[in-house]
């Protein structure tokens, strides 16, 4: 069963999506989709990519078992002073109306979108995780510095209604968004000094913490609102010899309510140890500090408004000579721990129901890596997709990351 | 469906925990301890010359009023009747029923109580009237005063029956009364007087119908009554006491060796009461924990004390008799009972009140607050050598030690600035004080290195204590800890402990601990 979900989770994909982007069917100029009356799509996809963790770090928190020295020491030795993360799942159902008429034009029609999203963003110093990983014996005489980490896990619903270009899949939605689930660290100025004996420890601390309210975190019942628009836009250029690709999804926000638990830190500790007292009378012999005492923070409940996670994508794709593809494609989210990511494909449209891609990226959560598609349509009747990423990190215990997107649709 | 699937692979598939090792610096206790930390405080003072002493002091014996004389709780009980027989009769208004003068003699010994001053207290009175008659009483104390006013006491009593009398209770505040007990002057000494008259209520027209055989009770009640002075004769007396004492300070030491440079010990008896008196120190010695016995031996420690009486010149005591016996090295054998580091003191004491009789012609007296007083004082200048001398103490476990993953070592970092090696030992012991585990080392906190003025130049120890799960585990409340200091002194010679002698303490975790994630 180990196996069976490992290779499940070595697909890769990073570009977690509501709407369906069916590219076959975007760069073929078979349209014979068009007569069916509906659509009924299932995507689901799951990933985490990291510039730092370690695929074989990940397997230990997915299936257990023991982190050694050597892992831990490798993945230090990879680390730089600031370190990405990000983790996502999503799963949406959506339907699509190819009978009814938009405004009077049989080009667009209507569809739903039920979307179920998981979402954890994070940025730690090299520091932060050896504190956490090795301990601070290494810090002796030293600070650790954890300036700058942060932690952001998102959990929410959207619901949305949109319309959608019939031949060519362009869409637009509007979502209400349910916020279940929100926590939020971000970590300034804060250091650990230990000191060179290690009878000291010091800690400044800077930085805040939110927390939704935990009363009220059930699906579809949640702690915030918001509202969202996703859209995508794919424009064929020079009869289709070329096709611009504009992407945005998750441009939203959600209000969380005024239960929401806000901590505020901005001061330092020192910790000596307990004060021994008098050996004579042994009922007096320690007095133990209260750190909950000694440790300085505010704590206020109030309302949050956040942006979700939205991403920002615009990919151009040539026709070649030969029938296929080269796609250039440039993407952004508004967080600051992902940086800009570059992707190369290049797709295969041979005669029949396939497609074929293959895909380098770069940035993002991670480094460089190359990852494959396939895309099968059976004319009016299926549509699936299924990516990964990173073909070969996503297998190799020192890739760092993994991730899987699968789409299904049903042509009626 | 996916959030649902990553979900089963992140928790619901998993078969172990996640677990990895980080090694931690954790500082956990510090102190700078003084000789005051070893020592209780409130025992020790400084000399000239900056060396600590310790200074005891215990009573010896005690000469109060309680030992010498009793006052009776029930003074008077006294039923009256109109002596009239048969009945009924009708009796007017006005008509008194029953009236009594009487003179109460207690039985007190040898003892002859003239007169008593309370501190406090109070007397209680109850008059039951079985007569049917509204009855006035007029109960009168001669010997009860207060500024040379004698107490009256008034009630007035509705008709009784025999099975149903009607009762007065009160009670009159006793405090800075004076109480005399000389009665008429026959023989004046123990008697009480008190005079009682019963009269049927002017206020009640036509008078009343009584029985000849009908009564009224009255008593007098002593309660809580502490007095602060007391005269007549307290008699002749002998008594023997025999006393056991813990003795706090050296409750928690023990040693192979312990000798002391110097020690005295003072006991002090002054004659405050207007008693003459003989005291007897038969034995006086000390008891180590495992019972082994020091007898004190001086010349002059055990002879016969003859106390003269103090003088009472009108509420102005001027001391009597007095004794003081000095003990030191030199004429006694004071330092091996120190060296016991004695848990018990235990003595025998015979004491003889007025061996010439009544000489005073029952003047006799005591003030309660300046009894006579013994009482016996050491004070040890802390300059000794020791060796293996232990400071044990149990502490009890509150929370068991629910970590399962912890080895290391304990650093106990000691710059210490006291003439003497130690030795740090954390034992946890069952009930039964069976040892369950150790968290010890064979290496020693080194001794300062003391100069010749005295001063000490400070000496750093590092040691390390092994922790290993099995100890660890055995930290539970069902558990004690055992704390065990051991303390050998530098060099052969006698060290003298300073007050700005210390020792600084630092105890750090070096240690691995798995972290687990389940």
């Amino acid at each position: 069963m180990r196996k069976v979900l490992l290779i499940l989770f070595v697909f890769i994909c990073n570009n977690v999506m509501a709407q369906l982007n069916p590219t076959q069917l975007i760069f073929r100029s078979d349209s014979s989709w068009l007569p069916a009356s509906s659509m009924l799509v299932f995507q689901g996809s799951m990933s985490y990519r990291s510039n730092a963790i370690r695929n074989e770090m990940i397997n230990r928190f997915i299936i257990g078992g023991e982190i050694d020295d050597a892992l831990i020491n490798k993945t230090s030795d990879d680390l730089i002073g600031m370190n990405r993360l990000g983790i996502n799942a999503a799963s949406s159902l959506s339907y699509y109306n190819f009978a009814d008429t938009l405004l009077g034009s049989s080009k667009w029609g209507l569809f739903l979108n039920l979307e179920q999203r998981f979402d954890i963003h994070s940025t730690f110093s090299k520091d932060l995780f050896n504190i956490a990983f090795k301990g601070n014996e290494e810090y002796a005489g030293k600070s650790a510095y954890f300036d700058g980490s942060a932690f952001e896990y998102l959990q929410y619903q959207k619901i949305g209604v949109g319309f959608f270009n019939k031949k060519n899949f362009s869409n637009l939605a509007l979502s209400y968004v349910n916020g279940q689930n929100m926590v939020s660290t971000q970590v300034d100025e804060s250091r650990l000094f230990t000191s060179a004996s290690g009878d000291s420890l010091y800690m400044q601390y800077n930085g805040s913490v939110l927390v939704s309210d935990t009363t009220k975190n059930t699906f579809f019942s949640g702690a915030g609102t918001g509202a969202a628009i996703d859209l995508n836009w794919n424009i064929a250029l020079r009869d289709e010899d070329a096709f611009l690709m504009l992407k945005i999804h998750n441009l939203g926000f959600i209000h969380w309510n005024d239960q929401t638990v806000n901590y505020v830190a901005d001061s330092s500790i020192s910790y000596t140890g307990v004060n021994i007292g008098n050996l004579y009378d042994p009922e007096n012999f320690i007095e133990v500090p209260s750190p909950r005492d000694s440790l300085q923070y505010t704590e206020s409940l109030k309302e949050n408004w956040m942006s979700l996670p939205a991403r920002f994508e615009i990919a151009l794709a040539q026709k070649t000579t030969n029938g296929n593809l080269v796609e250039f494609g440039i993407a952004e989210m508004n967080r600051q721990n992902f940086a800009p990511e570059f992707s190369l494909a290049y797709h295969i449209l041979p005669d029949g129901p396939w497609m074929f891609t293959a895909k380098t990226r770069y940035g993002g959560y991670g480094g460089f890596r190359a990852g494959i598609a396939a895309e099968f349509y059976a004319a009016s009747a299926w549509y699936v997709k299924l990516e990964l990423d990173d073909l070969l990190g996503g297998f190799l215990p020192q890739g760092k990351g993994r991730a899987l997107r699968l789409g299904i649709a049903r042509f009626f | 469906m996916m959030p649902l699937l990553l979900a089963i692979i992140l928790f619901a598939c998993r078969k172990e925990s996640t677990r990895w090792d980080v090694d931690l610096l954790v500082p956990l206790a510090k102190g700078k301890l003084g000789i005051s930390s070893l020592l209780p405080d409130s025992l020790l003072s400084t000399d000239q010359y900056g060396i600590v002493h310790l200074k005891y002091e215990k009573d010896l014996i005690n000469i109060d009023l309680d030992t010498l004389a009793e006052i009776p709780d029930t003074i008077v009980h006294k039923m009256l009747s109109p002596g009239l027989g048969g009945g009924s009769f009708n009796v007017p208004s006005g008509f008194e029923v029953a009236t009594d003068d009487q003179e109460t003699y207690y039985d007190l010994g040898s003892v002859q109580i003239k007169q008593v001053k309370v501190q406090s207290g109070q007397l209680r009175y109850v008059l039951k009237n079985y007569m049917n008659a509204n009855l006035d009483f007029i109960y009168e104390l001669p010997g009860v005063s207060l500024n040379g006013i004698q107490v009256m006491i008034e009630e007035s009593t509705s008709p009784g029956t025999a099975s149903n009398p009607d009762v007065k209770t009160s009670v009159i505040d006793l405090s800075d009364y004076t109480i005399d007990f000389t009665g008429d002057g026959d023989p004046g000494y123990n008697t009480f007087l008190s005079s009682i008259s019963a009269i049927t209520s002017p206020e009640i027209v036509g008078g009343a119908t009584i029985n000849g055989n009908d009564s009224i009770t009255v008593d007098l009640i002593f309660e809580n009554v502490v007095l602060s002075y007391a005269r007549g004769y307290f008699g002749q007396a002998t008594n023997e006491s025999y006393n056991e004492d813990e003795i706090s300070v050296f409750q928690n030491l023990s040693a192979a060796l312990f000798e002391v440079e110097a020690v005295s010990l003072d006991i002090q008896i002054v004659n405050t009461v207007g008693i003459d008196a003989i005291f007897q120190i038969e034995t006086f010695g000390g008891r180590s924990a495992n019972g082994l016995e020091v007898v004190l031996a001086s010349p002059g420690l055990n002879d016969p004390i003859y106390l003269a009486r103090a003088t009472d010149y009108w509420g102005n005591v001027e001391a009597g008799g007095s004794f003081n016996l000095h003990l030191d090295e030199n004429n006694s054998n004071l330092p091996e009972f120190i060296g016991l580091l004695p848990k018990q003191i235990f003595s025998n004491i015979r004491s003889e009140i007025n061996p010439l009789g009544n000489i005073s012609q029952g003047n006799d007296f005591i003030y309660t607050n300046q009894p006579v007083n013994a009482n016996v004082s050491f004070d040890l200048p802390l300059c000794f050598k020791a060796n293996a001398l232990t400071l044990r103490d149990t502490l009890e476990i509150e929370d068991a030690w629910d970590e399962e993953s912890i080895e290391g070592i304990l650093k106990l970092r000691a710059v210490n600035a006291f003439p003497f090696s130690a030795s740090i030992t954390l034992k946890i012991i069952d009930d039964n004080g069976d040892l369950v585990a150790s968290f010890a080392s064979n290496k020693l906190i080194n001794s300062g290195i003391l100069n010749a003025d005295y001063s000490i130049n400070s000496v750093e120890s590092v040691i390390d204590i092994e922790l290993q799960q099995g100890n660890l585990n055995a930290i539970s409340p069902d558990h004690l800890w055992l704390i065990e200091v051991v303390f050998d002194t530098y060099g052969d010679d006698f060290v003298k402990i300073k007050e700005e002698y210390f020792i600084d303490l630092r105890i750090l975790a070096d240690m691995n601990y798995k972290v687990e994630l389940e």
